[in-house]
């Protein structure tokens, strides 16, 4: 065997299409058993969306009001928040410190593998909690929405996770691992509170809902609110080009974080 | 595998790497056939690691050239050929060992059935266990069994042995010979020559970010067999200098420290000399001293 044969062996199996998908489909696989043997991952992203849900939409929220579907738009997009940030940011850290993703680099693992695994177990998880928040929106709130309308709201939540993960990225690639837990907590908390995912912005103080206007999270959920025909200002475009714009900018820095990084 | 066509597995030519102000690798000239296990050995610091990271692409070298496998090191192509065992690796504290072997085995068209690299590396009790609940040792072997599940033509294992035990360093070294019998190339990084002297074909001596011998196994232990005689005598500088195999010799507080190459021909002599000779003690040089050695005799 010689050089030109492992290439051509590889990429043999490249052509054949299964073997290289079946790399793919066994690194998500590995990786979504990861985050369900690590409770200390699951629960919270998993949990809080849905007990915030179950305690402001149906326990607090005043009778004909339609909290529900309000909450229902904006908790869609901690739940994606949730899982990217904590996958991506803390986790990749963790991995980094640990060497577990200098081997996997060093390995003949096609690089993109390990991050669309990664990006494949925060939307899984991501899903999760939107089937789950749709169930208590239905069969608690009272909620009811056109076929249409519900799958538009799941796609917004679910493409919430492509912007999310590449800041999580950001994070998890330039700090240490003890450090991107602590910013990837104040991260979560911040974008989920400014970018008005707990109490609508127009109830913040003029100066805040200035920042507010600049958090992905807000323009997330204006995208979801307008869906379900709550929408509080801005076209929708106006709104999408924000989000292209952080996907492009986040997308970036973790590009050249990549790069850079080889350890 | 017949890997006679192969260009080098390594080949590193003037190669020199800085870690800021310390010239970690200078002016490096290595070539690594297969089918050889070479040794890279030398003390901390001495440029092994730093060598091995240039060999993966993990750094890029300031000046010179290096290639894996006839292609850049990190490249797709070099990565599908090597197996690598790092010092400082780990993987996912929450799969189990079956669950890493079948994962990694996966990224190579030519890797060995799980069970047969559990029976390599002496794991098959430990297969459903998880990686983060085994010992340091166990977590050291899946990670060779890593590196060995593709059959890969170019095997880089930094300090493979650290925290082995005896018989796992048994097993360990049994794999390493196997896969260079069966025409792999095997860089291999240690600090202890008793490893390098077991498994290696040909041992490069490191330090100081040079090579300062390059030679078979028995070839440089004759080069660092320096053996240490201390002891209380009535002789004088002079005379001890004249002693056979003596290579220096100096005196602190009425005790005699000699190097010798031939302790026992040294030790023959002194005593005919002086039967009345005092507190003898015996110690062979460490790797360390009898490299500073060798350095000093290359600086000369």
């Amino acid at each position: 065997m010689n050089t030109t044969d492992i290439l051509t062996n590889s990429t043999q199996a490249g052509t054949a299409v299964s073997p290289r998908l079946a790399i793919y489909c066994r690194e998500i696989h590995a990786e979504i058993l990861r985050a369900l043997r690590t409770p200390a991952f699951l629960v919270p992203t998993l949990a809080m969306p849905l007990a915030f849900y179950t305690l402001f939409a149906l326990l607090l929220a005043p009778p004909g009001s339609d909290a529900g579907i309000y909450v229902l738009a904006t908790y869609g997009v901690l739940a994606a928040l949730g899982p990217s940030l904590f996958g991506f940011g803390a986790g990749i850290a963790a991995d980094r410190d640990a060497g577990i993703l200098g081997l996997k680099r060093l390995s003949p693992l096609p690089p993109g593998a390990f991050l669309i695994a990664r990006l494949a177990s925060a939307a899984l998880f991501t899903f999760i909690v939107l089937l789950g928040l749709d169930a208590l929106a239905v069969g608690g709130a009272g909620v009811r929405l056109p076929v249409q309308t519900w799958l538009s709201l799941l796609a917004v939540h679910l493409l919430s996770v492509i912007p999310f993960c590449l800041l999580g990225l950001c994070i998890g690639l330039r700090t240490g691992a003890s450090a991107a837990m602590a910013l990837t907590n104040v991260l979560f908390i911040g974008l989920a509170v400014l970018g008005g995912l707990w109490m609508p912005v127009s109830m913040f103080p003029p100066a805040l809902q200035q920042v507010a206007l600049a958090l992905p999270t807000y323009h997330l959920s204006a995208l979801a609110l307008q869906i379900v025909g709550h929408g509080i200002g801005g076209s929708a475009w106006v709104h999408e080009l924000f989000v292209l714009g952080y996907v492009l900018l986040f997308g970036g820095f973790a590009w050249r974080a990549w790069v850079a990084r080889t350890h | 595998m017949n890997h006679a066509n192969f260009p080098a597995a390594i080949e590193a030519r003037g190669v020199s790497h800085r870690y800021g102000k310390v010239a970690a690798l200078q002016d490096i000239d290595l070539r690594i056939e297969r089918g050889a296990i070479t040794a890279l050995l030398g003390p901390n610091g001495a440029g092994k690691t730093t060598f091995v990271n240039l060999v993966l692409g993990r750094d890029r070298p300031d000046s010179g050239t290096i290639t894996t496998l006839g292609a850049a090191p990190g490249s797709a192509a070099a990565r599908a050929g090597s197996g690598v065992m790092l010092q400082s690796a780990a993987l996912a504290a929450q799969l189990t060992v079956r669950e890493h072997l079948r994962l990694f085995a996966g990224y190579y068209p030519a890797s060995l059935p799980v069970a047969e690299l559990l029976e390599m590396v002496g794991l098959e009790q430990q297969a459903q266990r998880r990686y983060g609940s085994l010992s340091g040792g166990q977590q050291r072997r899946v990670q060779f069994a890593l590196a060995l599940s593709g059959q890969p033509p170019l095997l880089v294992l930094d300090e493979p042995t650290v925290a082995l035990d005896a018989e796992s360093r048994r097993l360990t070294w049994a794999a390493i010979r196997a896969r260079a019998d069966a025409g792999a190339a095997v860089l291999l990084t240690t600090h202890l020559l008793e490893e390098a002297e077991a498994l290696a074909d040909r041992v490069v001596l490191l330090a100081g970010g040079r090579i300062i011998a390059d030679a078979a196994p028995h070839a440089i232990k004759a080069r660092v067999a320096e053996q240490r005689i201390s002891c209380r005598s009535s002789l004088g500088l002079a005379e001890i200098g004249r002693l056979p195999a003596v290579i220096a010799a100096s005196e602190t507080e009425g005790r005699w420290l000699v190097r010798t190459t031939r302790a026992q021909r040294t030790l023959a002599a002194w005593l005919a000399k002086d039967p009345d000779l005092k507190d003898l003690e015996i110690a062979r040089a460490s790797l360390e001293e009898a490299l500073e050695q060798l350095l000093q005799r290359e600086a000369a």
